[in-house]
Formats: structure tokens, sequence, C-alpha cells
């Protein structure tokens, strides 16, 4: 149901004067993800690997530098004005901070009503208040503004204005990470219900690939602006050939400590995006790196039909290694 | 509703504010009820009586045609707080929307206003009124409207940091994702939450316009006599100011409660509607 072709998006950094370069920051580049309707994709990369750009790009929150986007066959990255905003119902941005992604002086009845509206659909107290059930709120907050709010209930409420326009995709940005660890749990468990009475497509972005684990069909791993590896969410953590997704698997709190676990911490930061250098992105902190690094672009290896690594040595690396999670 | 009580509750532990508050209540009333309070009328004239010292029939005395001062006060009070509230309600208009267009748009539209701000910040404010009234022509009217189109740039540079600020935040982000138009998300999700410093630099507005106006109307370029101004009647008492004290003092003191009630208050409002903007003490 949605589609990216070859996306990208680069920002230009501002110069302090005439004389020096232009500064190009590649944020996300050569993204091709192909996503099946009810099914969810975990967008998985540490912070500052362009997958929270991504999620904006789907969004239509940034404009796009190259690239399509097809939803449903439809090319929505080059609509404007009414158009786009007529097609936004059919996806639904989700925000990390719930304390940042609710207007503050609107109440819980017009953060609602608003979505509502613009798309012409009834937006009488009944509906907002079926929305509210959806989320598992009760219908007496709806005169309440967000700071009367606990932030479990604005995350529940960020995700009703969502749905509101009856979105076929969600695109939540770290939807539970900055929520107690109890109600990460309770908000991921709606957003599981959800997506199973309402049919969504959905796609997650975090951190954490635990999170992901327990909601994606399909996980891609991002690292500077691209994808290191995208398979089915239990052939990642069964069968990862990329070295940086088992450098993020090793990294996983195991249960059982001290039995024969492998560990290779990453060294070092994620390298500027600044004017990438040529080569694998994953070079400066990859431990199998070699001469062949230098000169491969990170081009997609299909290893079956739907397991996609960009390494080129991955049939070298040693196959043997097994994660448990 | 409990944001407010907040608010209210805040604002009552200020006492300095408070204090401002009741100055400016009390200076709006007054001018409001002149037509009811004033002993005389403003303009009428009795040569017999002229520069009485203050006593029972004339409060704050009389001055050089034997009109009451107390009365004149009173109807210039008016004139000077609606030159205070017109111009900066002028001021506001054009401030705020060119501040938020140049802050929600950027790119070339933030480049011409800004750049259109800072030329207009190049002129001595003083001098540019003083030539635009010299050709227009010193009536109430002209100078309401001009003392509201040289002060704007402060504010639509107040308003543009706000907007760039605000616009950056998941809300507006989501309300964009949902459809909402431009107008929609400039009018009701950024600019509601910028009103805080739009209302406090408007407080201070209102005092910097009604110093101008004297200043203005006492160079004589002002409000025009007969109609009274503090300004002008601060004008007229300066050549008899060994003779009749009351004749400066009134129209001086009115002036300097105004203003000193204007920034209490608006100190006092900044405190508690904006902690980020003041250097102090934050506590109630």
């Amino acid at each position: 149901m949605l589609e990216l072709k070859n996306l990208g998006k680069d920002y230009t950094i501002k110069r302090n004067s005439v004389f020096q370069p232009k500064n190009r920051l590649v944020a996300v580049d050569h993204i091709n993800i192909r996503l099946k309707k009810n099914s969810t994709l975990g967008l998985v990369g540490e912070s500052g690997c362009g997958k929270s750009t991504l999620g904006r790009l789907i969004c239509r929150l940034e404009e796009p530098s190259r690239g399509e986007i097809y939803l449903d066959g439809q090319a929505i990255h080059n609509l404007k004005g009414t158009s786009l905003r007529r097609i936004r119902r059919k996806f639904q941005p989700v925000f990390q901070d719930p304390y940042g992604s609710l207007n503050p002086r609107l109440t819980v009845y017009r953060t609602l009503e608003e979505p509502l509206r613009l798309h012409d659909k009834p937006n009488n107290k009944n509906e907002i208040n079926n929305l509210l059930e959806m989320v598992g709120l009760g219908n007496e907050v709806m005169g309440r503004y967000p700071h009367q709010l606990s932030g479990g209930q604005r995350q529940r409420l960020g995700l009703a204005r969502a749905l509101a326009v009856g979105p076929e995709l969600i695109i939540a940005d770290e939807p539970v990470s900055s929520l107690d660890v109890s109600i990460q749990a309770q908000i991921l468990n709606l957003f599981l219900d959800l997506q199973e009475r309402l049919h969504l497509s959905m796609i997650f972005i975090s951190h954490d690939l635990r999170v992901v684990g327990q909601l994606a069909d399909e996980v891609a791993v991002m690292y500077l602006g691209r994808i290191m590896e995208l398979a089915p969410a239990n052939e990642i953590f069964s069968n990862a050939k990329h070295p940086y997704t088992q450098a993020l698997l090793e990294a996983l709190p195991k249960l059982k400590p001290g039995r024969g676990r492998l560990r290779s911490i990453l060294k070092g930061e994620l390298p500027s995006p600044v004017n990438p250098a040529p080569g694998c992105r994953f070079y400066s902190r990859c431990k199998y790196a070699g001469k062949e690094c230098l000169d491969y672009e990170n081009e997609l290896f299909s290893i079956d039909v739907k397991h996609i690594v960009a390494c080129c040595k991955w049939h070298q690396l040693q196959q043997n290694r097994k994660y448990i999670c | 509703m409990r944001k407010t009580s907040v608010f209210w509750t805040r604002f009552m532990h200020k006492r300095a504010a408070v204090f401002g508050a009741v100055l400016v209540i009390i200076l709006i009333l007054l001018s409001l009820a002149a037509p009811v309070i004033a002993p005389y009328a403003s303009d009428k004239q009795n040569l017999s009586q002229k520069l009485q010292p203050p006593s029972i029939s004339h409060w704050l005395g009389t001055d050089e045609y034997g009109r009451d001062v107390l009365s004149r006060m009173l109807y210039g009070g008016r004139i000077s707080l609606s030159v205070g509230f017109v111009a900066v309600g002028i001021s506001l208009f054009i401030g705020v929307l060119l501040g938020a267009l140049a802050g929600y748009f950027g790119g070339w539209v933030d480049q011409v206003i800004m750049r259109t701000v800072d030329i207009v910040l190049c002129i001595p404010t003083l001098f540019l009124i003083l030539m635009l009234i010299v050709f227009l022509g010193p009536s109430l009217f002209n100078i309401m409207v001009i003392i509201g189109l040289t002060s704007w740039t402060e504010l639509s540079r107040l308003v543009r940091a706000e907007f760039l600020t605000l616009k950056q935040r998941d809300y507006v982000s989501a309300a964009r994702a949902v459809g909402a138009s431009n107008k929609r998300i400039i009018f009701i999700h950024i600019l509601p939450n910028a009103l805080a410093p739009i209302f406090i630099s408007a407080t201070f507005g209102v005092a910097g316009a009604i110093l101008l106006e004297s200043g203005l109307s006492f160079l004589g370029l002002g409000v025009q006599p007969p109609m009274a101004s503090w300004g002008n009647i601060l004008t007229a008492g300066k050549d008899y100011i060994t003779q009749a004290w009351w004749l400066t003092m009134a129209p001086g003191l009115a002036i300097f409660i105004t203003v000193l009630g204007y920034n209490l208050l608006g100190d006092g409002l900044r405190d508690v509607m904006d902690p980020r903007l003041s250097g102090s003490d934050n506590h109630a």
C-alpha cells in the first residue's frame, strides 16, 4: 500500500560567507521500502540516523529532495495545496513527546473536533465520545486541557487525533519512549489492538529493538540515513546479517546474565551526515571493514525474497551466530 | 479554568503588579467617568478666576483662562489614554501580522519583512514623527495613527521570534498533518500560544505611546488646544511655572503615575505569564 522509491532528503547548511563551500547534510538517502496493507514496519536506528526525518517525509511534513512516495499506487510526493490536504486523511502521524504534540490552548474536545471538521466528518459530541472510547479515555476528559492529563492520557489523545480522520496508515515516531515502562506496555497494546480492529498499516519508529520486535512484521535498520538491513522481524532477531544489526542485537540486555554471549560494543559515535565520505556508511565503525568497503555505496543485496542487506561482505561474515532475545 | 486561577493567585502575590493594575484601573475609570465627575466643562473660561491655587471649589486650581484644571485633567486623560490604546492597537495589528508572516513563512517573505523593519528602525522615530506631523497636520487622529505606525517594529521582531519557536512544535506538525490551512495554523495553533509576550509588550507600549503623545503635545505638535491633553496642559503651564506650580504639577504627576502604573503592570505580567523573560526572582 505504501511504496518509497529512492527517497532522499538533504538539508543545506547555512554558510557564514559566500566563499565557504556549500555544506550538504544528507539526512535520508536511497530509501526503497514497500509496506503491505495491515502490516507494521519497524524503523530502528540510533539517534540522528534519519528515522524521524523519514517518518516526516512519509507524512509529507517535510519536502523530499528526491525520490517518490506512492500510497495505494497514487503518487503523493508531488501533491500540493488542496489535493495534498485532502489526501492527508489517509496517513497520520503520532508523535513522541505527548507534551509538545498537543496544543496547550485547546481542550480535548477541540483537539479532536478539528480533524473531523477539516475533513467534513460529523463532529458532534457523540463522534468525539466514540474516539475517546476507542483509545481508552473516558468522556469526562472532554473539557480538559492537555496540562490536566497524564502522559499516558495525552499519548492516547494524540492517537485519537490521528485516528479521527480514519487513516489507513499511521506513522508513529517513538510513541512510547517518553512514557513510564508500565504505561509503555499499555500504549503498545493499544496500538496492536487498534491496528487489528481498524485494519491499519503502521510505520513504527523506535530506537528500541525490543519494542519494535513486539509490534512489527518487518524491521528496517537504518544507519546514517540509509537502510542497512530489512527483513521480517523474527528473521532480524534470529538471522541478522549486517554487522550493524548484529551489534544492535548484542547490545540488548539479556535475561540470563553471563551465558556465553557475544558482545561487540560499537565504538565511537555516529559520523556526521554532513558531506558524507564515499564508501560504506558504516565503514568507520565496522569491525569487518576492509578495502572493498570503500568502493561500496550500500547497494542492497537480496538474501532471499524478504531479507535485504546493505553489506558487501555479508556472505563472508560468520553466519552461525545465534541471538537469544 | 484551573490555569486562570493559578494565574490570579500568582498575580495577586506580586504587590508591585497589583499596585500597577490598581493605578491603571483607577485612571481608566476616572477618564471614562470624566463627563459625570468633572466639576466643570473642560473649556469653560472664567477670566475672573484665572490662575487660582487649589481650593475647595477648584481642587487643582485654575489656569490662565480660569478653566478648572481638574476637569481639564480628566478630559485630557481620556485623550492621553485613548492615544495610548489606539496607537498600541495599530502597532499590534501591524506588528503581529508582519511578525507572524515573517516567522511562519520564513524565506524571502521573512527577508523582505525583516529588512523593512531594519530600515524603519534606522530612522530616528521622533524625527520621523515630527516630519509626518508637519506634513499631515497635528490632529488627534493623525497622532494616534502616526505613533501606531512608527512603533510596531519591536513587536514584529518579538512575534517573529515566537513564531519561529512555536512553528517547530509537534502540535503544529499535527495540525498540518490533519490538513489545517496556514491561516488556521497561524491563528488557532500558534498565535494563542504567543499571546503572553505580545500582551506584555503591548502594556509597555501603552506607557510609551502616552509618554510620546505628551512629548509631542509639549512641543506643540500633539493634540491642539483648546482640546485638553496632559501634554498641552503641561506646555501651557510651563509659562506660569513660577506663579502657578499646580499647572505643571498636575499633568506631570498624572503622566508619571500612568507610565509607572503600566510599567509595573507589564513587569508583573511578565513575571507571572512568562517566567522565561524575567531576570530576577520568579517565586511568588
